[in-house]
């Protein structure tokens, strides 16, 4: 009983904030999608009637293109981040100099500090017409206007938050793993690839697994690289929210927006981790 | 005795009450002292804020806060809604579809001859009024939102709206959000197809064409996006507000404001709304009088290219000074009320219709 009393104790507080700053804003987020909205007025009014039609509306294939857009650009864009952050979160785990993974893990830490507006407008002065827009543009033989050269332009965005994330997560994971047991598939004849591959890489799965679904989520609720670096022309979901809730004042369709939004991630999410779970748990 | 009062108790008491009254009085004072010298205002980015900091240091009597319109004008709006009654902002600049929605809101204060001496300047029928024909705003102002272009990085030159289709265009457009301009620019497309606020079909199935056609290189957001994608040479063409080319130094433009009759001017007004929320009206009220004086008002055209609505003032503005002809060809006075009414399901058509095609 004591011992329950003491984890209830210490559970409190967080139950508290979670509900004060979590479920109460969501709940509210949840009653004002299903209110009737008055054009010309800001957000729903108190009394407004209750109606599914911000829900109604969102059923056309130009939604569905946005909420394609979002998640392909996630995936992607996290699928890239694992496939360039893994061979450096390595390196850096398997560094024997304890200065140098210092001074990386410092570096990448470092990284995220900077402020995200000037990081992205950065890239914009970078990559924009008087950057390297044209010569970049010129190897693909794309547009620097064309949505070609922006989506490109917001990947590199993307992966300049995920990557030193990917490899952050990946390095704590990485440096579990007992190096013997690659060495030991090399001694008994297996090349380094071939090591990695059937050794450390499934090893690592639940490491890689949280590290995608981190960079994916962090992608997913991305809203200052697209709406910068995307020119109006690639649109995330949370830019529709932004647009709904800042600019047009129509709280209804924004909330319903988030809500459908936070769904379907949080569906992704569990259908990826119970899929990867259910085929590589260890036993 | 019970409750027998002696020196230590006595003492405990008055001591706290001293302490109480030692820091409540100078906080109290503090505040109030802080609240009367400190305005807060709502100000768009460069040139307006340039131009109102300026104005405010010659005013002198308050220390002022600012706060920038992040997006459109409308932007404010949740903000003030979230807070209020106690929105954080005493006074907001804005512009005519927005004071619509202000004054329906009752965020608006009224305002008269006596607070604001200098609106006896201003012509009566360009204030805003409420329903009961109330003044509830302080337009310094009046402006065009019209189609402007730089010649020397434009491919061809824009004699007639339909020139927006030519091949040679590609990426070259800068177009407007529908959140920017109250999608002024889609109702120029529709009155050059024969519709207009009202009948917008035409507007959309012209940008359909456009986006179609790969003209557009990129949809503005806001102010920034217009002066730096003008400025670096991303792209030439837009359709924007004559205060926001206020800020474009490094490119010469030319403005399209009487080239051909497809090419239409929207006029409006800009200007100053006290809150009713305000605990410093009569500092805000005389802020708004102090930019309406003839030196003031000439110093905001000189910034911002808005054509002072003040009497006194002067200006060469001769690309939005319209003759009764011009007029009638050129210039447009929209329903305002209308196009706040129809923002929303315009900005959904945008979202649905356009930006896929881009």
């Amino acid at each position: 009983m004591t011992k329950n009393r003491s984890t209830w104790l210490l559970l409190t507080p967080g139950i508290i904030l979670f509900l004060i700053l979590l479920v109460a804003p969501i709940t509210n987020i949840l009653d004002e999608s299903l209110r009737l909205f008055v054009p010309g007025r800001i957000g729903a009014a108190k009394d407004a009637p209750y109606t599914l039609f911000n829900y109604t509306e969102l059923i056309d294939k130009a939604y569905f293109f946005y909420l394609y857009e979002t998640f392909r650009f996630g995936i992607t864009v996290s699928l890239i981040s694992l496939v360039i952050g893994f061979p450096i979160a390595y390196s850096i785990a398997r560094q024997k100099s304890t200065l140098f993974r210092k001074l990386a893990i410092g570096f990448l830490i470092g990284m995220m500090f900077l402020n995200t507006l000037v990081r992205v407008y950065a890239m914009q002065l970078t990559f924009g017409p008087t950057g390297y827009a044209k010569f970049i543009s010129g190897i693909f033989d794309i547009s620097p206007n064309g949505r070609g050269y922006t989506e490109l332009i917001v990947m590199l965005g993307l992966l300049h938050y995920t990557i030193p994330i990917s490899v952050l997560t990946l390095i704590g994971t990485i440096q579990n793993i007992n190096p013997r047991l690659t060495e030991a598939a090399q001694i008994l004849g297996s090349s380094r690839l071939k090591s990695h591959l059937n050794i450390t890489v499934p090893l690592c799965v639940p490491g890689i697994l949280s590290a995608f679904l981190i960079c994916l989520t962090l992608c997913l609720s991305a809203f200052v690289v697209p709406m910068v670096l995307g020119k109006g022309k690639v649109l995330f979901i949370s830019n529709l929210i932004y647009a709904r809730f800042s600019e047009i004042a129509n709280y209804p369709s924004g909330s319903a927006v988030a809500i459908i939004m936070l769904v379907v991630s949080l569906s992704v999410i569990f259908i990826i981790s119970s899929f990867v779970s259910s085929r590589w748990s260890t036993k | 005795m019970k409750n027998k009062l002696s020196r230590r108790k006595f003492g405990k008491v008055a001591g706290g009450i001293t302490a109480a009254a030692a820091i409540t009085s100078p906080m109290t004072l503090m505040k109030n002292a802080f609240a009367a010298e400190n305005l807060s205002v709502v100000d768009w980015g460069p040139p307006w804020i340039d131009n109102t900091k300026e104005l405010a240091a010659a005013w002198g009597k308050a220390d002022i806060t600012w706060t920038l319109h992040s997006g459109g004008a409308a932007s404010i709006l949740p903000k003030i809604k979230a807070a209020w009654p106690n929105p954080p902002y005493d006074v907001v600049d804005n512009w005519s579809p927005v004071f619509e929605s202000m004054i329906k809101e009752g965020w608006a204060e009224t305002v008269t001859l006596d607070d604001c001496p200098n609106m006896k300047y201003l012509p009566e029928g360009l204030i805003p009024k409420d329903s009961d024909g109330n003044w509830k705003a302080i337009p310094r102002g009046s402006s065009g939102v019209f189609f402007t272009y730089v010649p020397a990085n434009c491919p061809i030159e824009i004699k007639h709206i339909d020139d927006l289709l030519s091949p040679k265009l590609k990426g070259q457009i800068l177009w407007p959000n529908p959140t920017l301009n109250t999608n002024l620019q889609v109702v120029a497309l529709a009155k050059a197809r024969g519709g207009d606020e009202f009948n917008m079909q035409p507007g959309w199935d012209f940008l359909k064409e456009l986006a179609a056609s790969g003209n557009i290189g990129r949809i503005s957001a806001n102010t920034s996006d217009v002066i730096t994608s003008l400025e670096t040479g991303e792209t030439s063409i837009t359709f924007v507000d004559e205060g926001t080319l206020g800020g474009v130094k490094g490119a010469k433009l030319s403005h399209l404001t009487k080239t051909h009759e497809s090419l239409k001017t929207f006029m409006f007004t800009s200007g100053w709304c006290v809150l009713s929320s305000s605990n410093n009206k009569k500092l805000a009220f005389d802020f708004a009088n102090h930019t309406l004086t003839k030196e003031s008002m000439e110093s905001y055209y000189s910034a911002t290219g808005e054509i002072p609505l003040s009497s006194q003032a002067e200006h060469s503005s001769n690309h939005l000074r319209f003759s009764s002809e011009e007029s009638n060809k050129y210039a447009v006075v929209p329903d305002w009320d209308h196009l706040g009414a129809e923002l929303d399901n315009w900005n959904k058509i945008f979202e649905k219709e356009i930006v896929t095609l881009l």
